[in-house]
């Protein structure tokens, strides 16, 4: 299951591995992704650490890891085309990969519902 | 915009700005600047001789208190002096269609034949059955395109006239910017202020040529300087490849010394890369320098190019 952060970004937790990604309001308010700056594989983050930035055409907007862990993967078909993370934030425009330190800070985040409503709320 | 009325008009505008106002033709108009007694750019904006009893003056809506404040201050020093000079500022909306179909779409809706109209030249005319409208063949895109003087209470008619053929669109901000650095126009506010000379800026094309040997503007002593002893800063363009280059970032020379600033910079849609514009010393403005800049605390290479980076598409009528 995909949970969110305050920052728009997703996570999706398998076999103890997490794919981040950002959501579809975000990607839409970002506009079109122009260049993706992610951090270096085996880089150890803690939870709100910023690990890189999306640039769009008006402007950056940085991206904050969602738990602790070690980023295992970036997304390399980004290098060249950045606007997966438009098309497909949720599948083929992930961005990293990382492993879960502490299971625990997953409760924090929200359930795909509650980001619904955060939204909501928002956007108001 | 505003319409300057007098005999003493053409004397009055050019108390305030560097261009030869005198010499333009009837309907014709130039791109000038306005400036202080420090040689600095106060505002760059469009003067047109129109063929009626007026000059039209475009600016740059940031700048109205200020342009107008300069403005009429000197047109009261100028009354009181005898002359004979008025401002009247509009409230007609002005719209921007530009772009290679901008003929074929404006066509349909003049009687006027565009294919006399040279870029810079300007008429008042009927558009879409509005009428007392000014086109202007002109604009901040680099590409073939008016700009249409239109009264406010059917403004909104007009545009959505213009909107409803399928080729027509709007375009927001961020599109706009794209389009007028690809152009390598500048940006008031940006990469040309008060602190910046026309010379520094690159912008001594906008000098008249009397007027350079009357030195008759404000600030020409230190600019005719300048333009003798070339400036230490210059405007250039850079383009990238990676993360845009955005405004303010430092610019790097050879030796990893602070060289310049961005000033402007965005992705370029039509070069797929990005491109930039900033001040940088002398020494290292030649188009095809190369030089560094720091993009979020990473260094990236950039390399200095002339602009504009897209040819420009003006229309000169045969």
């Amino acid at each position: 299951a995909r949970k969110f952060t305050d920052k728009h970004e997703w996570i999706s937790v398998e076999n103890g591995i997490g794919t981040v990604g950002i959501s579809n309001f975000a990607q839409e308010a970002l506009g079109d992704v122009v260049y993706c700056s992610l951090p270096e594989i085996g880089t150890k983050l803690s939870k709100h650490d910023e690990f890189g930035a999306l640039e769009s055409v008006k402007a950056a907007s940085e991206l904050y890891s969602p738990l602790s862990g070690e980023v295992t993967e970036i997304n390399a078909a980004l290098a060249d085309n950045p606007g997966l993370v438009n098309k497909s934030c949720y599948q083929d425009g992930w961005l990293i990969k990382m492993t879960v330190e502490n299971p625990a800070e997953l409760d924090e985040l929200m359930s795909e519902d509650a980001y619904e409503k955060y939204i909501k709320s928002i956007e108001d | 915009q505003t319409r300057v009325y007098g005999r003493d008009r053409v004397r009055f505008m050019e108390s305030l700005v560097v261009g030869d106002i005198a010499e333009l033709k009837p309907g014709q108009a130039t791109l000038t600047l306005l400036t202080n007694e420090r040689g600095g750019i106060v505002d760059d904006l469009i003067v047109t001789n129109t063929s009626e009893d007026h000059l039209y003056v475009v600016s740059n809506a940031s700048c109205t208190d200020k342009d107008l404040a300069i403005m009429r201050g000197r047109a009261v020093e100028l009354q009181a002096a005898g002359s004979d000079v008025h401002l009247e500022v509009s409230d007609n909306a002005l719209l921007a269609l530009q772009g290679p179909s901008m003929a074929r779409v404006l066509q349909v809706g003049l009687t006027d034949d565009l294919a006399k109209l040279s870029f810079m030249n300007s008429i008042t005319t009927t558009v879409f059955g509005v009428p007392g409208c000014r086109v202007t063949r002109c604009g901040y895109t680099g590409e073939d395109g008016v700009e249409i003087s239109v009264p406010m209470g059917r403004a909104v008619e007009l545009a959505e006239q213009l909107l409803g053929v399928p080729e027509v669109w709007l375009a927001g901000l961020a599109a706009r910017d794209s389009l007028r650095l690809e152009a390598g126009l500048c940006l008031y506010g940006n990469d040309i202020d008060e602190t910046t000379t026309p010379a520094e800026a690159g912008l001594l094309w906008t000098l008249g040529k009397r007027r350079r040997t009357a030195m008759d503007f404000p600030g020409a002593a230190i600019i005719m300087r300048q333009v003798k002893e070339k400036p230490k800063h210059k405007r250039v363009g850079l383009t990238s490849v990676g993360p845009p280059i955005r405004p303010h970032m430092a610019i790097l020379g050879p030796e990893g010394t602070l060289v310049g600033t961005v000033t402007s910079g965005c992705p370029s849609p039509s070069l797929g890369k990005n491109i930039a514009m900033g001040y940088v010393e002398a020494a290292h403005s030649r188009a095809g320098t190369t030089l560094t800049v720091e993009v979020r605390k990473k260094q990236h290479p950039a390399l200095v190019t002339k602009m504009p980076f897209v040819p420009t598409q003006y229309y000169m009528a045969k």
